[in-house]
């Protein structure tokens, strides 16, 4: 039986990123449809309808643990064989009295609409015309990728067509795109640009509704938060209308303070008063952080997440004093990989549930940060862990005060008594 | 001035002010509510379903097969069908759950899933060493049709090969076909419930006096409950499908050995004997019923379908069938034990009686939940039953001609229609899952959570509402639910 699974003390076989999950490997990654409801999932103004089986529409309603609302067509046997378009159909026409608010729809396309071969676009393109609001098919059916950056990258997509070209604000106006206001994260980072005299048009996707989305152009920059989802959208719309974008990072002090600056610099801000902002902020911080950092000095950390958090947060670690003992993504690309390359030796992506306790066990720890679904592994088997994305009331942790927040949500886990409990 | 202002004050109650009268103006939704046009709430009528109160049919079969000792559900479809179902056990448990993909990507969708299923079982077989293996499928394996059976075939042999012949002794295989569009999640239990004794039971000629039990979806401090229960009996059982050792784990530190398996679970051999039974109890009409009926069809063991065993009739009729069956007497303790409950169902009879509660959740424990609370003087309003069911209706309409009250039941509804039968008419009480949460601030009523799932409160699932200890339990949650609501300053309390 050694033929498999046995790598020696190596805490896991260093995968390259982009391949398909092997089967039966307990992977963590999503599909499609869940990548597609990610993104898609706060936009208000909208009616999202999955035509799917009853499930799809169940699971989909959370959204980064939060309800959305969802409604779907409940596919049965009968739809399965002979087809669930007059379904489809007469629901588009009962939604719009049902959401009587919504400027237009997401139709979104699952593993058995897909395989029984539903033109979702054709039906779109008939509803238009039908009742004058736009409705927009998602092509995502679960299998169509190898992870749920597939069905960011579509959502997206549907997310271009709706952009109109429109005359620019006359005011410094930014859109934050691929911020998805985990905890209340864009407002703070609206709350740090106000402060700048930068008003924020719309939050993609994370705060942000239809009409918002139409009007997006107005805006003279789009700050980029997760490049993994969203980099190809600020791109198109590079092209397309002229808009510049600018990678930012709001997680940890540096990134933080390099961002601002940067901001200051292409919008033509007075750079004394980038300067006096960062410098209060800091100030303010330090001072309320300083009592922990002597717990995070030299603790070990292991960090398995998603994809475009990694780089920043390994870096945030840093800062704090942590050493980074191994980086994993669960569906990362190529540039999270770079990001994360500089703080960690062993970096792989997509970890299998073995994977994980093996690299627990060689590793041993002091801080695990993960998602919210493998948390209780590594708590189960003795760790302090943090989960990302973080629950509403452990507060945001981008900007200033979410790096305080961070901070303190660091200092509860690790030093929380009940580790030191567990020998009898 | 000071005597007009006085004049002006409303005598104080004697029970104190209510928190209806503290909030005048109620039914404040929200300003910019626009009401749906009635001919589209009944869910019935409308070809769209909004909130549905049930899931998927695989995930009722990976419920179950993460009751069994050492097993992994290795679902036959894309990552989504497992990934999400992981997160909801993890919300609702907080604990790991251990469940496998065949991944399926485009090829799978072209070619089938045969590649995906033999590779995946190998994998599966070599890296975690597993006891057994569910094959669970999905809407795409089923909708591409894929022939479940020779994959497995195939894949064995070709394990066979590779490690040789002894590998095939390790892991035992059960396959589960739940295409979602067939059915819900209680559905799916009930599949495998009836798969996995089809797969593993045996009949060895030697009868023997133990009593089997399929719970459905009871959680953990139930299935404690219910063990306590039969160990008052003094019967020797087994829980099928037990998952209170296997959700429900103390936190130990790192294991000896790795993959981590949770120490409890149903052990095959367990499964393997329950054709010797002396009986087999299904304590969910939908959940686990098939598997029931399927023993005593192939192996004629006495099979009992009963309501699950919440509130006072209901735990005495599993009792009294258990002693029925059994020999033996009930002993002295569980009189005890439903002596102290019907105490305090005495003791809170003010609070509970003719409150008007609206119900919502899965078929089995909502029949059960409004037996008990007719038990309590209490009249269900509206209830929902999330799956359609004809055995939690009929069960609803006997305890309701027994009571004397003409519910509205929406049998396999979704959560809309049920939602705005509240907004128009407001119960006092609502007894649901933790997706009823919006609906209970939105009319200010307040919600006892029950069922499942429970994501958003800590320690239900270890707090047990069935047995006579459980539905004191389940009592006090009610009752505690009202005083805080309609009772809000406890100094009026007497």
């Amino acid at each position: 039986m050694n033929a498999c699974g046995n790598q020696g003390c190596m805490p896991w076989r260093v995968k390259p990123c982009g391949q398909a999950s092997e089967p039966g490997g307990m992977t963590q990654r999503s599909c499609v449809y869940f990548g597609a409801r990610y993104v898609l999932g706060p936009v208000r103004e909208a009616v999202h309808l999955v035509h799917g089986p009853v499930g799809c529409t169940y699971y989909g309603a959370m959204v980064r643990g939060e309800a959305r609302d969802l409604c779907g067509t409940a596919l049965t046997e009968r739809e399965i064989v002979f087809g669930g378009l007059d379904r489809l159909r007469k629901a588009l026409r009962e939604v719009w009295s049902l959401y009587p608010r919504a400027r237009g729809a997401f139709l979104y396309a699952t593993c058995s609409s897909g395989l029984i071969g539903e033109d979702l676009a054709g039906l779109a393109r008939q509803a238009e015309r039908e009742f004058g609001r736009r409705v927009v098919a998602i092509n995502c059916p679960g299998f169509a990728g190898k992870s749920q950056a597939e069905g960011h990258a579509l959502a997206y997509q549907a997310l271009l067509d709706l952009v109109r070209p429109l005359p620019r604000y006359r005011y410094p106006t930014v859109n934050l795109v691929g911020e998805y206001n985990v905890a209340g994260e864009a407002r703070e980072i609206r709350r740090l640009l106000e402060k700048l005299g930068v008003r924020v048009h719309t939050v993609l996707t994370g705060d942000t509704s239809w009409s918002e989305i139409e009007t997006l152009a107005r805006a003279h920059l789009n700050l980029l938060f997760c490049g993994s989802t969203a980099r190809r959208f600020v791109s198109e719309l590079r092209q397309r209308l002229g808009i510049p974008y600018l990678k930012v990072s709001f997680y940890g002090l540096s990134a933080t303070g390099a961002s601002l600056r940067r901001i200051g610099e292409v919008l033509g801000l007075s750079s004394t008063r980038v300067e006096a902002l960062i410098r209060e902020e800091e100030a303010g911080v330090l001072a309320r952080i300083r009592p922990w950092l002597r717990i995070f000095d030299q603790r070990r950390a292991l960090v398995v997440l998603g994809a475009g958090r990694l780089g920043p947060l390994s870096r945030m670690l840093r800062e704090l004093g942590f050493e980074v003992l191994g980086v994993a993504s669960v569906f990362g690309s190529p540039e999270d990989h770079r990001e994360a390359a500089p703080f960690s030796d062993f970096l792989t992506d997509d970890p299998g549930d073995d994977e994980f306790e093996r690299a627990l066990a060689v590793l041993r720890p002091d801080l695990v940060i993960t998602n919210a679904r493998e948390q209780w592994r590594a708590v189960k088997l003795g760790f302090p862990t943090l989960s990302f994305p973080q629950e509403r009331r452990r507060g945001p942790y981008a900007g200033y005060q979410g790096f305080t927040n961070f901070v303190l949500s660091l200092a509860r886990v690790l030093s929380a008594p009940v580790w030191g409990l567990l020998g009898l | 001035m000071i005597n007009q202002i006085i004049n002006q004050v409303s005598e104080v109650p004697l029970e104190g002010i209510t928190y209806k009268k503290l909030r005048p103006g109620k039914k404040p939704l929200t300003p910019e509510y626009i009401p749906p046009p009635p001919e589209l709430v009944p869910a019935a009528k409308r070809a769209v379903c909004i909130d549905p109160s049930r899931t998927c049919m695989p995930f009722g079969a990976m419920w179950a097969t993460l009751g069994v000792h050492r097993a992994i559900p290795f679902v036959q479809g894309a990552q989504g069908c497992t990934t999400y179902v992981r997160y909801t056990f993890s919300r609702v448990f907080r604990e790991p759950a251990s469940i496998a993909s065949a991944s399926f990507h485009e090829d799978a969708a072209v070619f089938g899933g045969r590649k995906n299923l033999v590779r995946g079982i190998r994998n599966l077989v070599c890296r975690y060493k597993p006891e057994l293996i569910a094959i669970v499928t999905t809407c795409s394996s089923e909708v591409i049709g894929d022939d479940i059976q020779s994959f497995l075939a195939e894949a064995l042999e070709m394990m066979e090969e590779e490690f040789g012949p002894e590998v095939l002794d390790l892991t035992r295989f059960v396959v589960v076909h739940t295409p979602s569009f067939a059915g819900s999640h209680v559905e799916g239990y009930n599949r495998a419930a009836k798969e996995f004794l089809k797969a593993l039971s045996r009949r060895s000629g030697q009868p023997s006096e133990d009593l089997y039990f399929i719970p459905g979806f009871l959680m953990p401090g139930d299935l404690r409950e219910l063990k306590h229960l039969l160990e008052l009996m003094g019967v020797s059982f087994h829980v099928l499908f037990d998952i209170s050792d296997t959700l429900d784990c103390p936190l130990v530190g790192m294991p000896n050995r790795i993959p981590y398996y949770p120490p409890g679970g149903t052990r095959v051999e367990e499964f393997v004997r329950a054709g010797d039974a002396r009986a087999i109890f299904a304590l969910s009409p939908d959940a686990g019923a098939a598997g029931a009926k399927w023993l005593s069809r192939r192996y004629q063991v006495p099979a009992f379908v009963l309501p699950m065993p919440l509130g006072v009739g209901n735990t005495d009729r599993l009792l009294k069938t258990v002693s029925e069956i059994s020999g033996r007497p009930i002993p002295e303790a569980v009189r005890w034990e439903r002596g102290i409950l019907l105490d305090a169902m005495a003791d809170t009879l003010h609070y509970t009686m003719m409150k008007r509660v609206a119900l919502a959740g899965d078929p089995d424990f909502v029949a059960a939940a409004t037996r008990f609370v007719c038990e309590l003087g209490m009249i269900p309003t509206y209830i929902l039953v999330g799956t359609k069911s004809a055995s939690a209706a009929e069960e609803i309409w006997k305890t309701c001609e027994e009571y004397n009250c003409q519910p509205v039941l929406m049998n396999g509804s979704d959560q809309f229609e049920w939602e705005y039968a509240l907004k128009q008419d407001p119960p006092d009480l609502i007894l649901g899952h933790s997706r009823c949460v919006n609906i209970s601030r939105e009319i200010r009523v307040p919600l006892v959570r029950f069922g499942f799932p429970v994501y958003d409160r800590i320690g239900y699932q270890r707090e047990p509402i069935v047995g006579y200890r459980g539905g004191e339990r389940f009592l006090a949650r009610i009752v505690n639910a009202i005083l805080d609501h309609h009772y809000p300053d406890d100094r009026t309390h007497q």
